[in-house]
């Protein structure tokens, strides 16, 4: 998985103000299985932000409000596996922090606030959320210029909006993995479609 | 010692500690004195260390403690507050922690918290604390970049209390010359900020000119060094003047190691104005070892020189807060 993705050379270069900002991401001490407690073999890894008062409980399976709400900065889709093992992501990637996310601008929208990440299996039929005290590093001031985020037990402010944490098998890593949740559509939703149906019928009828 | 390393350390001269100071034959090690001269560079970040002491002030064993107040056996101690000075345990439990005297009285110290771990019997040492006038001059003698306000001129960022703080050194423009406050250009010059013990420099040169010398003068430490560290980023002194490796350093036995980057605390090495960051790996898939932040699933980097001359600028992010640099090959 390493091999598609765009790696920094070598740390972070000096500039007082600079056009990239590197997202260091990995999840060795726990990995992720899915609801079946099956290590997740591929899938997406979304990095980007949810407003601070976003509702998770209440739109945990209403993914259209999810993806109004969520600002992808960079998404990894494909295999889930590091050291050959199902589960495990390893992330390194440049990140252009004059740029604009989902017309977000990354200066003034994106940096300093929570990286979250939003996993989900092929389909998108199950999904976990997670953030952090880590945010999105600037890229003024000080070099370092990066962020390194793991949802790994023990690191600081460590929540599951959406999943269960620790809840899975140990996929290797000597400890339970994370445990993806399946989305189950709103009784709303459900109910809007099987209306929907029963319109088309009675009208195919008449 | 890294082949790219600009870092000339030449005539460190053995000088039997007895000649050194009136104090320094008390002293419990011997002691060497002599020059370290790093370049600094034009475009490009540097990270400083400050591993020499201008002298030894007093030095002998504490009577009292652990509080704030720290009984010694000289019985008259000098002047250790209009200038900057901090106290070193030698011995004991807080082996090698350094911090900074608030006070004095005849023949006490006050610092700012309690030293935990030190005891009576305790050897210790009093030390000069290093200021921006005593590292670059208190007229820029070092010769970095001035300007009116801090986007022309070179950068100093060193830790004031725990804090960063940026300076430059303000030669034109209104409000008159001197070292100010990046983030107060027309504030007062603070030539003799306090840097904190055992902690080093973090400049930053503008682009364009030539590069310039700073060199350092003093006598070396010895011994494990104990800074004080704080959550977040801290530039951290490496006073040897010897290499060591990452591996070699037993760096981990006194910061947090974790799964990934984001668990453990992190250790980012200046070379060539790049900085690189490591951490431990001490758990997780993947085996055990330093890691590259960028490259966690990478080879191991127990190898990776700590070199003389350079600081290390270490993220406090994970379990206790604390950090031990061991003097090489010989604690």
């Amino acid at each position: 998985m390493k091999k598609i993705l765009t790696l920094l050379a070598l740390g972070t270069s000096l500039c007082a103000s600079q056009a990239a900002v590197t997202l260091n991401s990995s999840n060795f001490g726990n990995g992720l299985v899915t609801s079946d407690n099956l290590a997740l073999a591929t899938g997406s890894l979304r990095f980007g932000v949810f407003p601070a008062i976003f509702d998770f409980a209440a739109n945990s399976a209403n993914l259209p409000a999810l993806e109004a709400a969520f600002v992808q900065v960079y998404a990894y889709t494909g295999a889930i596996n590091e050291f050959a093992t199902d589960g495990f992501f390893s992330i390194s990637q440049s990140i252009d922090n004059t740029a604009s996310f989902e017309g977000q601008s990354y200066a003034s929208s994106i940096a300093g606030q929570k990286i979250y990440l939003w996993a989900q299996n092929t389909g998108a039929t199950q999904q976990a959320i997670f953030s952090t005290s880590t945010t999105w590093n600037s890229g003024v001031g000080l070099p370092p210029f990066e962020s390194n985020f793991s949802p790994d037990t023990g690191a600081p402010g460590l929540v599951a909006h959406i999943g269960t944490l620790a809840a899975g098998q140990d996929l290797g890593a000597g400890a339970p993995a994370h445990m993806l949740a399946v989305v189950v559509p709103e009784p709303s939703v459900t109910l809007s479609v099987v209306m929907g149906g029963l319109a088309l019928l009675v009208r195919r009828r008449r | 010692m890294s082949k790219k390393s600009i870092l000339l350390l030449g005539a460190v001269l053995a000088i039997p500690a007895a000649a050194m100071a009136q104090a320094g034959s008390k002293l419990p090690v011997s002691r060497t004195a002599g020059i370290q001269r790093l370049a600094l560079p034009p475009g490009q970040l540097s990270l400083v260390s400050l591993p020499m002491v201008e002298r030894v002030v007093d030095s002998g064993t504490v009577t009292a403690g652990p509080t704030t107040t720290i009984g010694v056996t000289t019985a008259t101690l000098p002047n250790l507050t209009s200038l900057p000075h901090s106290i070193q345990i030698l011995s004991g439990a807080a082996h090698g922690t350094r911090v900074r005297i608030t006070g004095s009285t005849g023949s006490s110290v006050t610092v700012g918290a309690t030293i935990a771990g030190l005891a009576a019997g305790d050897q210790y040492m009093i030390v000069p604390d290093d200021t921006l006038a005593s590292v670059f001059g208190a007229t820029n003698a070092v010769g970095l970049r001035g300007g009116s306000g801090a986007a022309t001129a070179d950068e100093v960022y060193i830790q004031v209390n725990g804090t960063l703080t940026g300076y430059f050194y303000k030669n034109s423009g209104l409000g008159g010359t001197g070292w100010r406050k990046t983030s107060a250009p027309t504030g007062a010059s603070e030539p003799n900020a306090p840097i904190d013990p055992l902690t080093g420099v973090y400049v930053i040169r503008k682009a364009g000119g030539s590069s310039v010398n700073l060199d350092l003068t003093g006598l070396t430490v010895t011994g494990r060094q104990k800074p004080t560290v704080v959550a977040g980023f801290n530039i951290l002194s490496n006073p040897f003047t010897l290499p060591t490796t990452l591996g070699k350093s037993n760096l981990k036995d006194f910061i947090t190691g974790g799964s990934g980057s984001a668990t453990a605390d992190v250790v980012y090495l200046e070379e060539g104005g790049v900085l690189t960051g490591y951490f431990y790996k001490s758990s997780g898939l993947g085996g055990t070892g330093w890691r590259r932040t960028d490259l966690p699933t990478g080879a191991n980097q127990d190898a990776v020189v700590l070199a003389p001359g350079k600081a290390i600028l270490f993220k406090e992010q994970a379990g206790t807060a604390s950090f031990t640099l061991q003097e090489p090959f010989t604690d």
